[in-house]
């Protein structure tokens, strides 16, 4: 049987590595040949008018024709282009209709939010314009019998995609599993320059971000933070900005930096390859990962999972998940900041707690590697095509 | 000489933009407001103009600032304007948050319990309400066991395994105590959580929000002393202080107001019960068991007195 991937391979994008990784997995399984169908994000994503974009859709439409099984991935970015949000969805809900294979399953990266929006129209109606957009367009498919399946990667997401309309049973919860790193030695420049512009040593007690610098993300937090924390704490913020979102945060994050006379204790380092992460990897003493009520995963955490470094994040839904299986975080409440510090201070001064929490953490990894992710899909996929020939038959 | 502040236009003047209105004040000069509804333009927002956008444009603001979700499209739209991509900018989606939930407690949120009747749990309550889902509180004392605190249920330590909840916050007075009790009723010690001082002890701001509509409220204070009499004072635009509440008054009146026993001054009309008492938690006891619903009890915050 054949499966049919859709994802950004080739952009500079995390789902994109996360295909990589997931079809790398799947290919020593015998029951599927698998091939990747390429999709240019960032030519796209803000850019394409919609005839661009269903041109695009209708290629691999017709690419899906043969293949027992289309996998698609879905960022809400990638669909988003010269035309208003809800259209995007309409839009994405089309191009689902169009594929020709038996099966349909869509990994959902973001769960749909709309559920949880207030906007003023809701004085009047009962959903906002993207939550019944996403409701004709999207939920519809995922009901009981049909040929499409969802997957997500926390329970907190699947609540959120019931809230908007899809059928319990056609979603999979699958957690996400440790982003694949590549064995390469940490580049020793990033460390000179790191250690060099804070002024590191052997009192120093280096604090760190890893991911995208997004709104959300926390990076004000982490920077607030600092303030409250002795002279001997840094922080790297490590990560740039997405190429094609504006830089309008990532501005704000440098004039606050500037604005606070921050700039010997805070190191920005931009976007970062696998050896400059195993240098931050080296570098950072704890990681923090302070994102807002509003952000509901996490790709950049299964990175840190992997550092050996005891993690600090906001005691946020998605966050729970992870710590109800593994109690691998030192939890914070997002504000306010002095108690972050706080706890920052109290994990520094634990060296049993803090390596209580890289016990557990490393345990996790073990739990959810991607070789186990894979098994776990090959399952699924075979249990999509049963079902379908049961329904077929 | 202090260099003039950055000036600024705010696109969204909703709740969210009275939030983003609040984070950058005292960093920016903001000239107006600017959204797209029809409805809102003319209006007032904060004390600053709501425009169209493209007149918001003709100020000329140094730069705009997004306090929507909506900022991606919001984004095309001021680039379409002619504004520069360089000087648009989006306020925190964090400090937004606060606005949706506010109205709507988020289902997405994490689902919180916290610990105790008291104002500490009551500081906590209105710190985070509009972040987290906020489920009830706990009190071991079974007899408020189906009462309302802060609009929201009141448990006893033995309900909580029904409430799904994340997690359990307590205020770190009584933080021993309340382990204790969680733990016995076989809560996991992850889920336990200690608020911070800066919630329970020092809140940033008096904590109730004036009533609206066009006529008085009908109050009753209960105590007699300076935190009484300051609560008249603020409320007085919106609410009616009925009469002051003692147990052992030492005055009959307070202004022209009468002084009343706690029973005798429940059984009159009110719409809701100030407790203005240093030691509210034996007032609020009683009036709890008194079946008062607590979503009619607010506890006074001494800070007003500063």
């Amino acid at each position: 049987m054949k499966v049919l991937h859709f994802s950004s391979f080739g952009s500079v994008c995390g789902v994109a590595d996360y295909t990589d990784d997931m079809v790398a997995v799947l290919e020593p399984h015998a029951d599927f040949q698998h091939h990747k169908f390429g999709f240019p994000r960032h030519e796209v994503e803000f850019k394409a008018t919609e005839a661009k974009l269903n041109d695009l859709f209708s290629r691999c439409a017709q690419a899906s024709q043969g293949y027992e099984l289309t996998h698609v991935q879905h960022e809400f970015g990638f669909f988003v282009g010269k035309y208003p949000f809800h259209r995007s969805i309409t839009l994405f809900g089309n191009f689902l209709r169009q594929l020709r294979s038996e099966r349909v399953l869509i990994t959902f990266h973001t769960g749909p939010f709309f559920p949880q929006e207030v906007t003023w129209r809701n004085y009047f109606e009962p959903f906002s314009i993207n939550t019944r957009a996403w409701r004709q367009a999207v939920s519809q498919l995922l009901q009981p019998g049909s040929r499409y399946h969802a997957l997500v990667h926390n329970d907190f997401a699947r609540q959120m995609m019931i809230l908007a309309g899809a059928h319990p049973d056609s979603i999979t919860v699958m957690a996400h599993p440790m982003k694949t790193l590549e064995a390469a030695p940490a580049d020793q420049a990033m460390i000179s320059k790191v250690r060099q512009t804070l002024k590191l040593d052997s009192q120093s007690c280096v604090l760190s971000t890893l991911g995208f610098i997004l709104p959300g993300k926390g990076i004000l937090s982490c920077i607030e933070t600092l303030q409250y924390l002795p002279s001997n704490y840094k922080l790297i913020i490590g990560g740039g900005k997405p190429v094609q979102i504006p830089d309008s945060y990532l501005k704000e994050v440098q004039r606050t930096i500037a604005a606070e006379k921050l700039e010997d204790r805070v190191f920005i380092t931009g976007y970062l390859n696998s050896a400059q992460v195993q240098a931050l990897f080296q570098l950072a003493d704890i990681f923090m990962f302070l994102y807002s009520p509003i952000s509901y995963s996490s790709g950049a955490i299964t990175m840190a999972l992997q550092s050996g470094k005891p993690i600090v994040t906001t005691n946020i839904k998605t966050f729970y998940d992870i710590q109800k299986q593994a109690k691998c975080f030192q939890m914070t409440f997002e504000r306010p900041v002095q108690e972050t510090a706080r706890r920052i201070q109290q994990l520094r001064q634990d060296p049993a707690r803090t390596a209580q929490l890289v016990a557990n953490q490393n345990r996790y990894c073990q739990e959810n590697t991607w070789p186990m992710a894979g098994h776990f899909l090959n399952e699924l996929y075979l249990r999509l095509m049963n079902a379908q020939e049961a329904v077929m038959a | 000489m202090s260099q003039p502040k950055t000036s600024i236009v705010l696109f969204g003047a909703s709740v969210g933009g009275r939030r983003g209105y609040q984070h950058l004040k005292d960093r920016r000069n903001i000239l107006a407001f600017c959204d797209n509804s029809p409805q809102k333009q003319g209006t007032q927002l904060c004390g600053k103009p709501v425009m169209a956008p493209a007149q918001a444009v003709q100020l000329k603001p140094d730069e705009f600032w997004i306090s929507s979700m909506y900022f991606y499209e919001i984004t095309a739209q001021l680039i379409q304007l002619g504004v520069d991509r360089k000087k648009i900018f989006i306020v925190d989606p964090s400090v937004l948050d606060g606005y949706r939930a506010a109205n709507k407690p988020s289902v997405s949120a994490t689902r919180v319990l916290i610990w105790g009747v008291s104002l500490a749990a009551q500081r906590a309550y209105n710190y985070y309400q509009s972040s987290y889902n906020i489920l009830g509180f706990i009190s071991a004392d079974q007899r408020l066991t189906g009462l309302t605190f802060c609009q929201k249920p009141i448990f006893t330590p033995a309900q909580i395994a029904t409430q799904s909840a994340d997690c359990v916050w307590m205020p770190h007075q009584d933080a021993a105590q309340a382990k204790a009790v969680l733990t016995n009723a076989g809560v996991e010690d992850w889920r336990l959580d200690q608020l911070a001082p800066e919630v329970t002890d020092t809140p940033a701001e008096p904590l109730w929000q004036p009533a609206t509509g066009f006529f008085r409220r009908r109050v009753v204070v209960m105590g007699t002393g300076p935190l009484a009499q300051r609560t008249q004072e603020l409320t007085q635009m919106y609410e009616q202080v009925i009469c002051f509440c003692s147990d052992n008054p030492t005055t009959l009146k307070v202004g022209k107001v009468s002084v009343l026993p706690l029973e005798q001054a429940v059984a009159s009309k009110f719409t809701k019960i100030y407790i203005a008492e240093d030691t509210y938690q034996s007032t609020l006891d009683r009036l709890l068991q008194q079946n008062i619903s607590g979503k009619d009890i607010e506890i006074v915050d001494p800070i007003i007195l500063h």
